[in-house]
């Protein structure tokens, strides 16, 4: 009833309180689903706002204002996430026997932490300009459907459209669309697949056969794309809903070649975000810079240049791991793919080949990649996914205590082989196609998939978006 | 420093780094290997073929070579 009665209430209401209906409906959203840190969330907007201000108003003294604000905003970030694992690494090693606090993870705190972060960086290089509107400011960092779980928006992207934004019924329809696609992805192809997945990933890996041990990776690989895919387009059509237009998240990453190029189409905000704001940083940092002049003096100078390359990217891959959660298989996670790309970009691998069979391998080798990766981030610990990749290469005396079946029916079948033909683009033209003929028959397609949704969602019990957790 | 003196030596440090000729439209895609990774590279050895210092709002907007151009006839 949320959504209907927002809009309603939105368009009747005149242009001036507009703003205003959407911060105090995203408040409410967020206390609905998460009361216990509302200030939480209120707290980073006052700090956030606070810091543009100082930042704008001290120009002398912009640098430590800058580093002040960011630090301030990261304590919350690294208290709340991080916290309790220092607590417990601490503790396993070197025995400091610290009471570890068990904290809430607050929703969303990842992603408002970031814009917050984005924001006062960008204030203080001068790549936007402070807002002095209280309001407008929280608007942007509170705005609900980016608010859980992205995409991150940068301010520079939203500035404009605070004041100066055209809402059309054109927009409402188009945003409609995009909503019930992303519900869709979520329920009738995420959720199904993550019975599958469950059923296979709750039992030991030697009691896994080796071929489904690969299709429990595989399937999880594509219920997280369908499961987080579908969070950013169900936020992008709401956002245009009311007019806004925010970064898209995802672009077919299955389809990729390489690492690199993978993850300039998954969850594309937040790896840009780390480029602008951590790895360009740190390779343009005077420490950088004199470790390179040391190298090139003492070995070759293209040598020195990768190897620092290679550094500050694997100091920026941990962090991107360490950013999904605090354990050490994010770490993990992080730092393999950190890895591949440093290969990749010491072979030359992400330059696009001019033969299409080498770019075919080049997929093909991707595929295994992430679905490796991807056992790493969903195992429970780090020796649950060393055994669970030993049995996908055979390298455990895995005995099956089920046969195949017990794991999928044939519904489910039919979902996975669905969700690896739309994983990639092989339907472009039909989706961004303005004939009158193929918009009546997208817009059946949408109606049949809304009361598919709707009888999924009544059939199964509810389950969470994957990316909450972060 | 006019533009097209400019161009000529901003021709020299992209034959130099990424062993490619370019031309005035270019914008990263055109460049092989003109990514993520190599634009810090490319943006030092500008900044030292032209004696000039970047700020990092430069650095995000240089994305290609009519906005490098644009960039260092600020600072010249």
């Amino acid at each position: 009833m949320f959504l209907p009665l927002l809009i309603l209430v939105y368009y009747f209401v005149g242009k001036r309180y507009r703003n205003i209906t959407l911060f105090v409906a995203s408040l409410l959203f967020y206390a609905f689903l998460a009361p216990k840190y509302l200030w939480l969330l209120l707290t980073i907007v006052v700090v956030t706002y606070v810091c543009g201000i100082l930042i704008a108003r001290f120009e002398k003294a912009k640098g430590f204002v800058q580093t002040f604000s960011v630090c301030l905003i990261l304590f919350f970030l690294v208290y709340f996430k991080y916290f309790s694992f220092l607590q417990e690494s601490l503790n396993s090693m070197f025995h400091t026997g610290f009471n570890v606090f068990e904290l809430v993870l607050p929703l969303g705190i990842s992603f408002y932490t970031f814009q917050a972060l984005s924001y006062v960086i960008d204030v203080g290089r001068g790549v936007c300009k402070v807002q002095k509107n209280f309001f407008d400011l929280a608007l942007y960092l509170t705005l609900f459907p980016p608010l859980i779980s992205g995409p991150i928006v940068r301010y520079t992207e939203f500035e404009g459209q605070i004041t100066n934004r055209e809402e059309s019924f054109e927009k409402v329809k188009l945003g409609l669309s995009r909503f019930v696609v992303g519900l869709s992805k979520k329920v009738i192809i995420a959720d199904v697949l993550g019975v599958v997945v469950d059923k296979i990933f709750i039992q030991q890996p030697d009691l896994i056969a080796q071929p489904i041990a690969w299709i429990g990776a595989f399937a999880f690989l594509l219920q997280v794309y369908y499961d987080f895919s579908g969070y950013s387009d169900m936020a992008i059509g709401l956002c245009l809903i009311f007019g806004f237009s925010i970064p898209e998240n995802f672009n077919y990453p299955l389809s990729a070649t390489s690492i690199s190029d993978f993850w300039r189409r998954w969850n594309i905000t937040l790896s840009a975000w780390f480029k602008d704001y951590l790895f360009y940083p740190i390779m343009r940092s005077n420490f950088i810079k004199v470790v390179s002049e040391v190298l090139k003096k003492a070995i070759n100078k293209s040598i020195a240049t990768n190897s620092v390359i290679v550094f500050c990217l694997l100091l920026t891959w941990s962090l991107i791991g360490l950013w999904h959660g605090a354990a050490l298989t994010f770490l993990i996670y992080g730092l393999y793919h950190g890895f591949l790309i440093s290969l990749e970009f010491l072979f030359g691998v992400n330059k696009k080949s001019k033969l299409p069979l080498v770019e075919f391998f080049k997929h093909i080798y991707l595929l295994f990649a992430v679905t490796i990766g991807i056992v790493i981030f969903r195992a429970e610990n780090f020796i649950y996914a060393f055994e669970y990749l030993k049995n996908m290469f055979g390298l455990l005396n895995s005995k099956s205590i089920y046969p195949a079946l017990y794991y999928f029916d044939t519904f489910e079948v039919v979902i996975f082989i669905l969700a690896i033909f739309f994983a990639f683009p092989v339907f472009t033209k039909f989706v961004q196609s303005k004939n009158s003929k193929v918009v009546f028959m997208k817009n059946i397609l949408l109606i049949i998939l809304l009361l598919l949704s709707f009888a999924q969602i009544a059939d199964m019990s509810y389950t969470t978006f994957i990316y909450f957790k972060f | 420093m006019q533009n097209s003196e400019i161009f000529d030596k901003l021709s020299l440090v992209f034959k130099d780094i990424f062993n490619v000729e370019i031309q005035p439209e270019y914008e990263a895609k055109d460049v092989d290997g003109w990514d993520s990774l190599k634009h810090i590279e490319l943006v030092n050895a500008i900044e030292s073929a032209f004696g000039v210092k970047f700020k990092m709002k430069d650095v995000l907007s240089m994305t290609s070579v009519k906005s490098i151009i644009a960039c260092l006839s600020q600072k010249l």
